[in-house]
Protein backbone atom coordinates (compact mmCIF):
# COMPACT_ATOMS: atom_id res chain seq x y z
CA UNK A 1 0.00 0.00 0.00
CA UNK A 2 1.41 2.99 -1.08
CA UNK A 3 0.78 6.06 1.63
CA UNK A 4 0.84 10.11 0.25
CA UNK A 5 2.71 12.24 2.53
CA UNK A 6 1.21 16.22 2.18
CA UNK A 7 3.57 19.47 2.20
CA UNK A 8 3.73 21.30 6.14
CA UNK A 9 0.98 24.15 5.39
CA UNK A 10 -0.06 26.50 8.41
CA UNK A 11 -3.64 27.19 7.41
CA UNK A 12 -6.43 28.10 9.29
CA UNK A 13 -8.64 26.26 11.54
CA UNK A 14 -11.87 26.02 9.58
CA UNK A 15 -9.45 25.29 6.72
CA UNK A 16 -7.08 22.43 8.57
CA UNK A 17 -10.36 20.69 9.40
CA UNK A 18 -11.74 21.19 5.99
CA UNK A 19 -8.91 19.63 4.55
CA UNK A 20 -8.44 16.35 6.72
CA UNK A 21 -12.20 15.89 5.79
CA UNK A 22 -11.99 16.15 2.25
CA UNK A 23 -8.76 14.15 1.89
CA UNK A 24 -11.23 11.60 3.98
CA UNK A 25 -13.85 12.04 1.01
CA UNK A 26 -11.12 11.16 -1.49
CA UNK A 27 -9.90 8.14 -0.06
CA UNK A 28 -13.89 6.93 0.96
CA UNK A 29 -13.86 7.36 -3.03
CA UNK A 30 -10.38 5.65 -3.45
CA UNK A 31 -8.93 8.44 -5.54
CA UNK A 32 -6.93 9.18 -3.10
CA UNK A 33 -4.32 6.69 -1.19
CA UNK A 34 -3.97 6.98 2.63
CA UNK A 35 -2.82 9.96 3.18
CA UNK A 36 -0.28 11.84 6.66
CA UNK A 37 -0.23 15.04 6.77
CA UNK A 38 1.22 17.31 9.67
CA UNK A 39 0.18 20.73 10.04
CA UNK A 40 0.12 24.30 11.78
CA UNK A 41 -2.45 26.67 12.71
CA UNK A 42 -2.14 30.79 11.56
CA UNK A 43 -3.08 32.35 13.53
CA UNK A 44 -3.88 30.28 16.39
CA UNK A 45 -7.25 28.51 16.95
CA UNK A 46 -9.25 26.63 19.37
CA UNK A 47 -10.88 23.36 18.65
CA UNK A 48 -13.99 21.89 20.50
CA UNK A 49 -14.90 17.97 20.32
CA UNK A 50 -18.34 16.91 18.27
CA UNK A 51 -19.71 16.42 21.50
CA UNK A 52 -18.73 19.46 23.53
CA UNK A 53 -20.44 22.68 24.47
CA UNK A 54 -19.23 26.54 23.15
CA UNK A 55 -19.49 26.85 26.95
CA UNK A 56 -15.84 25.01 27.02
CA UNK A 57 -14.22 28.25 25.36
CA UNK A 58 -14.63 31.81 26.44
CA UNK A 59 -15.89 32.81 22.55
CA UNK A 60 -15.10 36.81 23.33
CA UNK A 61 -11.26 35.93 24.33
CA UNK A 62 -11.01 34.38 21.27
CA UNK A 63 -12.72 36.80 18.77
CA UNK A 64 -10.62 39.54 21.13
CA UNK A 65 -7.27 37.41 20.58
CA UNK A 66 -7.95 36.72 16.98
CA UNK A 67 -8.48 33.40 17.54
CA UNK A 68 -10.09 30.75 15.35
CA UNK A 69 -12.91 29.00 17.26
CA UNK A 70 -13.58 25.73 15.05
CA UNK A 71 -15.79 22.34 16.20
CA UNK A 72 -14.00 19.08 15.08
CA UNK A 73 -15.79 16.57 13.23
CA UNK A 74 -14.22 14.45 16.18
CA UNK A 75 -14.77 13.52 19.96
CA UNK A 76 -12.39 14.61 22.60
CA UNK A 77 -11.61 17.67 24.23
CA UNK A 78 -11.11 21.39 23.58
CA UNK A 79 -7.34 22.31 22.86
CA UNK A 80 -5.70 25.65 21.90
CA UNK A 81 -3.37 25.10 19.11
CA UNK A 82 -0.80 27.59 19.09
CA UNK A 83 0.96 29.12 15.88
CA UNK A 84 4.52 28.19 17.12
CA UNK A 85 3.74 25.83 20.13
CA UNK A 86 2.93 22.29 18.60
CA UNK A 87 2.59 19.97 15.12
CA UNK A 88 -0.70 18.43 14.39
CA UNK A 89 -0.54 15.33 12.32
CA UNK A 90 -3.50 13.51 10.82
CA UNK A 91 -3.89 10.69 9.32
CA UNK A 92 -6.17 9.05 7.10
CA UNK A 93 -6.98 5.79 5.75
CA UNK A 94 -9.57 3.05 4.42
CA UNK A 95 -10.85 1.77 8.04
CA UNK A 96 -9.88 -2.02 7.19
CA UNK A 97 -6.16 -0.69 7.52
CA UNK A 98 -6.76 -0.30 11.23
CA UNK A 99 -9.28 -2.93 12.20
CA UNK A 100 -12.27 -2.89 14.65
CA UNK A 101 -10.36 -2.24 17.80
CA UNK A 102 -11.04 1.53 18.06
CA UNK A 103 -8.75 1.67 21.60
CA UNK A 104 -5.97 -0.65 19.47
CA UNK A 105 -5.78 1.54 17.00
CA UNK A 106 -5.53 5.10 19.03
CA UNK A 107 -2.11 2.91 20.45
CA UNK A 108 -1.10 2.09 17.35
CA UNK A 109 -1.28 5.58 16.04
CA UNK A 110 -0.17 7.12 18.94
CA UNK A 111 3.04 4.44 18.81
CA UNK A 112 4.58 6.65 15.75
CA UNK A 113 4.71 9.62 17.95
CA UNK A 114 6.33 7.33 20.57
CA UNK A 115 8.89 5.99 18.04
CA UNK A 116 9.16 10.13 16.99
CA UNK A 117 9.99 11.14 20.34
CA UNK A 118 12.18 8.19 20.69
CA UNK A 119 14.36 9.53 18.17
CA UNK A 120 14.74 12.91 19.38
CA UNK A 121 15.98 10.85 23.02
CA UNK A 122 12.45 10.84 24.96
CA UNK A 123 10.85 8.07 26.39
CA UNK A 124 7.36 8.69 26.24
CA UNK A 125 4.34 6.34 27.07
CA UNK A 126 0.42 5.25 25.53
CA UNK A 127 -1.89 6.85 28.42
CA UNK A 128 -5.33 5.40 26.79
CA UNK A 129 -8.07 6.26 25.64
CA UNK A 130 -5.35 9.17 23.34
CA UNK A 131 -2.72 10.56 24.76
CA UNK A 132 1.19 9.93 25.10
CA UNK A 133 2.67 11.26 28.44
CA UNK A 134 6.37 12.48 29.45
CA UNK A 135 6.56 11.91 33.14
CA UNK A 136 2.93 11.11 33.59
CA UNK A 137 2.11 14.44 32.28
CA UNK A 138 0.20 14.74 28.78
CA UNK A 139 2.33 15.93 26.07
CA UNK A 140 -0.18 14.69 22.95
CA UNK A 141 -3.65 14.10 22.56
CA UNK A 142 -5.65 13.05 19.85
CA UNK A 143 -9.36 11.94 18.62
CA UNK A 144 -10.07 9.44 16.16
CA UNK A 145 -13.24 9.09 13.83
CA UNK A 146 -14.36 6.27 11.57
CA UNK A 147 -17.19 7.33 9.02
CA UNK A 148 -18.11 5.65 5.46
CA UNK A 149 -15.43 3.35 5.77
CA UNK A 150 -12.84 5.71 6.57
CA UNK A 151 -10.74 6.19 9.56
CA UNK A 152 -9.23 9.55 10.32
CA UNK A 153 -7.11 10.30 13.55
CA UNK A 154 -5.15 13.65 14.17
CA UNK A 155 -3.56 14.62 17.11
CA UNK A 156 -1.19 17.06 18.86
CA UNK A 157 2.71 16.84 19.57
CA UNK A 158 3.20 20.03 21.47
CA UNK A 159 6.55 22.02 21.41
CA UNK A 160 5.76 25.06 23.86
CA UNK A 161 2.92 26.68 25.63
CA UNK A 162 1.45 29.80 26.45
CA UNK A 163 0.15 28.50 29.64
CA UNK A 164 -1.39 32.40 29.84
CA UNK A 165 -3.14 32.26 26.32
CA UNK A 166 -3.88 28.81 26.66
CA UNK A 167 -6.29 29.43 30.20
CA UNK A 168 -7.09 32.48 28.11
CA UNK A 169 -9.31 30.66 26.51
CA UNK A 170 -10.56 27.98 27.64
CA UNK A 171 -13.20 28.06 30.38
CA UNK A 172 -12.06 25.92 33.82
CA UNK A 173 -13.40 22.81 33.38
CA UNK A 174 -12.05 22.49 30.03
CA UNK A 175 -8.54 23.88 30.72
CA UNK A 176 -8.38 21.33 33.49
CA UNK A 177 -8.67 18.52 30.97
CA UNK A 178 -5.97 20.09 28.67
CA UNK A 179 -2.40 20.38 29.11
CA UNK A 180 -1.86 21.19 32.55
CA UNK A 181 1.57 21.35 33.97
CA UNK A 182 3.04 20.50 30.62
CA UNK A 183 5.21 23.83 31.06
CA UNK A 184 7.19 21.37 33.40
CA UNK A 185 7.60 18.20 31.15
CA UNK A 186 8.89 20.69 28.98
CA UNK A 187 11.21 22.40 31.12
CA UNK A 188 12.10 18.99 32.22
CA UNK A 189 12.65 17.41 28.98
CA UNK A 190 15.59 19.18 27.29
CA UNK A 191 15.72 17.04 24.22
CA UNK A 192 12.09 18.41 22.78
CA UNK A 193 13.11 21.96 24.46
CA UNK A 194 15.87 22.71 22.54
CA UNK A 195 14.83 20.29 19.06
CA UNK A 196 14.07 22.52 16.15
CA UNK A 197 10.65 22.52 14.78
CA UNK A 198 11.90 20.90 11.69
CA UNK A 199 14.18 18.32 13.81
CA UNK A 200 10.43 17.61 15.76
CA UNK A 201 8.43 17.11 12.24
CA UNK A 202 11.78 15.12 10.90
CA UNK A 203 10.98 12.81 13.58
CA UNK A 204 7.27 12.34 13.27
CA UNK A 205 7.80 11.66 9.67
CA UNK A 206 10.29 8.89 10.48
CA UNK A 207 8.01 7.62 13.04
CA UNK A 208 4.68 7.69 10.55
CA UNK A 209 6.73 6.29 7.55
CA UNK A 210 9.13 4.31 8.36
CA UNK A 211 7.69 0.98 8.54
CA UNK A 212 5.49 2.27 5.04
CA UNK A 213 5.93 3.10 1.60
CA UNK A 214 5.24 6.12 0.73
CA UNK A 215 5.84 9.49 -1.55
CA UNK A 216 5.45 12.95 -0.97
CA UNK A 217 2.86 15.05 -3.23
CA UNK A 218 0.23 17.95 -3.04
CA UNK A 219 -3.16 18.06 -2.34
CA UNK A 220 -5.37 17.12 -5.58
CA UNK A 221 -7.12 20.17 -7.48
CA UNK A 222 -10.18 18.56 -6.40
CA UNK A 223 -9.45 17.92 -2.63
CA UNK A 224 -8.55 21.66 -2.66
CA UNK A 225 -11.55 22.86 -3.80
CA UNK A 226 -13.50 20.84 -1.62
CA UNK A 227 -11.53 21.53 1.28
CA UNK A 228 -12.52 25.35 0.62
CA UNK A 229 -16.31 24.56 0.35
CA UNK A 230 -16.23 22.48 3.11
CA UNK A 231 -14.12 25.47 5.43
CA UNK A 232 -17.68 27.31 4.77
CA UNK A 233 -19.21 24.82 6.86
CA UNK A 234 -16.58 25.14 9.81
CA UNK A 235 -16.90 28.41 9.96
CA UNK A 236 -20.09 28.63 10.00
CA UNK A 237 -21.68 29.85 13.46
CA UNK A 238 -24.76 26.85 13.27
CA UNK A 239 -21.91 24.18 13.68
CA UNK A 240 -19.70 25.64 15.67
CA UNK A 241 -22.56 27.05 18.31
CA UNK A 242 -23.87 23.27 17.76
CA UNK A 243 -23.89 22.12 21.38
CA UNK B 1 -36.86 32.94 33.54
CA UNK B 2 -36.34 30.37 30.88
CA UNK B 3 -37.42 26.30 31.10
CA UNK B 4 -36.30 24.42 34.15
CA UNK B 5 -32.71 22.16 33.29
CA UNK B 6 -31.13 20.26 35.49
CA UNK B 7 -27.14 19.76 35.12
CA UNK B 8 -25.31 16.99 35.87
CA UNK B 9 -21.95 15.74 35.23
CA UNK B 10 -18.63 13.80 36.10
CA UNK B 11 -15.29 12.74 35.29
CA UNK B 12 -15.37 9.43 34.50
CA UNK B 13 -12.58 7.00 34.59
CA UNK B 14 -10.20 7.16 32.43
CA UNK B 15 -10.67 11.00 32.65
CA UNK B 16 -13.60 11.85 30.63
CA UNK B 17 -15.76 14.43 31.52
CA UNK B 18 -19.27 14.01 30.84
CA UNK B 19 -22.38 16.62 31.18
CA UNK B 20 -25.88 15.68 31.05
CA UNK B 21 -28.87 18.32 30.92
CA UNK B 22 -32.35 17.21 31.35
CA UNK B 23 -35.10 20.06 30.18
CA UNK B 24 -38.28 20.34 31.86
CA UNK B 25 -40.16 18.21 29.14
CA UNK B 26 -37.47 15.11 29.74
CA UNK B 27 -35.36 16.05 26.69
CA UNK B 28 -31.63 14.71 27.72
CA UNK B 29 -28.81 16.73 26.35
CA UNK B 30 -25.13 14.88 26.60
CA UNK B 31 -22.30 16.71 25.87
CA UNK B 32 -18.39 16.49 26.84
CA UNK B 33 -15.37 15.02 25.76
CA UNK B 34 -15.72 11.33 25.28
CA UNK B 35 -15.61 9.45 22.20
CA UNK B 36 -19.16 7.73 20.72
CA UNK B 37 -18.87 6.09 16.85
CA UNK B 38 -20.13 6.80 15.20
CA UNK B 39 -20.53 10.62 16.02
CA UNK B 40 -24.39 10.36 14.07
CA UNK B 41 -26.14 7.76 16.87
CA UNK B 42 -25.42 10.74 19.85
CA UNK B 43 -28.73 12.27 18.55
CA UNK B 44 -30.70 8.68 18.84
CA UNK B 45 -29.00 8.01 22.42
CA UNK B 46 -29.95 11.23 23.56
CA UNK B 47 -33.91 10.62 22.49
CA UNK B 48 -33.42 6.99 23.90
CA UNK B 49 -32.18 8.07 27.65
CA UNK B 50 -35.10 10.76 27.17
CA UNK B 51 -37.77 7.85 26.30
CA UNK B 52 -36.89 5.61 29.37
CA UNK B 53 -39.49 5.01 32.06
CA UNK B 54 -38.73 6.53 36.04
CA UNK B 55 -38.69 2.47 36.31
CA UNK B 56 -35.89 2.01 33.42
CA UNK B 57 -33.93 4.63 35.09
CA UNK B 58 -33.58 2.36 38.51
CA UNK B 59 -31.43 -0.05 36.07
CA UNK B 60 -30.81 2.13 32.87
CA UNK B 61 -27.38 0.75 32.47
CA UNK B 62 -28.45 -2.44 30.98
CA UNK B 63 -30.87 -1.17 28.73
CA UNK B 64 -28.49 1.60 27.82
CA UNK B 65 -25.91 -1.25 26.54
CA UNK B 66 -28.82 -3.32 24.87
CA UNK B 67 -29.49 0.04 22.76
CA UNK B 68 -25.76 0.51 22.04
CA UNK B 69 -25.02 -3.17 20.75
CA UNK B 70 -28.77 -3.02 18.95
CA UNK B 71 -27.59 0.04 16.94
CA UNK B 72 -23.96 -1.05 16.97
CA UNK B 73 -22.55 1.67 18.47
CA UNK B 74 -19.36 2.18 21.06
CA UNK B 75 -18.07 4.01 23.45
CA UNK B 76 -14.82 5.04 24.58
CA UNK B 77 -13.70 7.05 27.88
CA UNK B 78 -17.58 6.22 29.10
CA UNK B 79 -19.73 3.31 29.89
CA UNK B 80 -22.83 2.45 30.48
CA UNK B 81 -23.20 2.79 33.96
CA UNK B 82 -21.79 6.29 33.79
CA UNK B 83 -24.72 7.43 31.70
CA UNK B 84 -27.22 5.72 34.09
CA UNK B 85 -25.52 7.17 37.28
CA UNK B 86 -25.84 10.51 35.56
CA UNK B 87 -29.59 10.16 34.72
CA UNK B 88 -30.67 9.01 37.53
CA UNK B 89 -29.30 12.21 39.20
CA UNK B 90 -30.71 14.76 36.55
CA UNK B 91 -34.06 13.02 37.43
CA UNK B 92 -34.10 12.92 40.69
Amino acid sequence: MMWRLLPFTAERGAMNMAIDEAVAEAVRLDASPPTIRFYSWSPGAVTIGCFQSTEEVDVDACARLGVDLVRRRTGGGAVYHDPQGEITYSIIAPERLFGHDIQASYRQVCGHVIDALRLLGIGSRFRPVNDIEVGGRKISGSAQTRRGGVFLQHGTLLLSLDTERMFSLLRPSAAKLSNRNVNDILTSVGSLASASRDEVLEALRKGFLSSREWGASRLMSDEESRARELAARYRDDDWTFLR
Amino acid sequence: MGPRVIRAERKVPGGKLVQMAAGSDGAIQLTGDFFLYPEDGLAGLEAFLSSLSDEEQDAAAGPIREYMERSGMRMLGLRPEDLADLLAEVRS
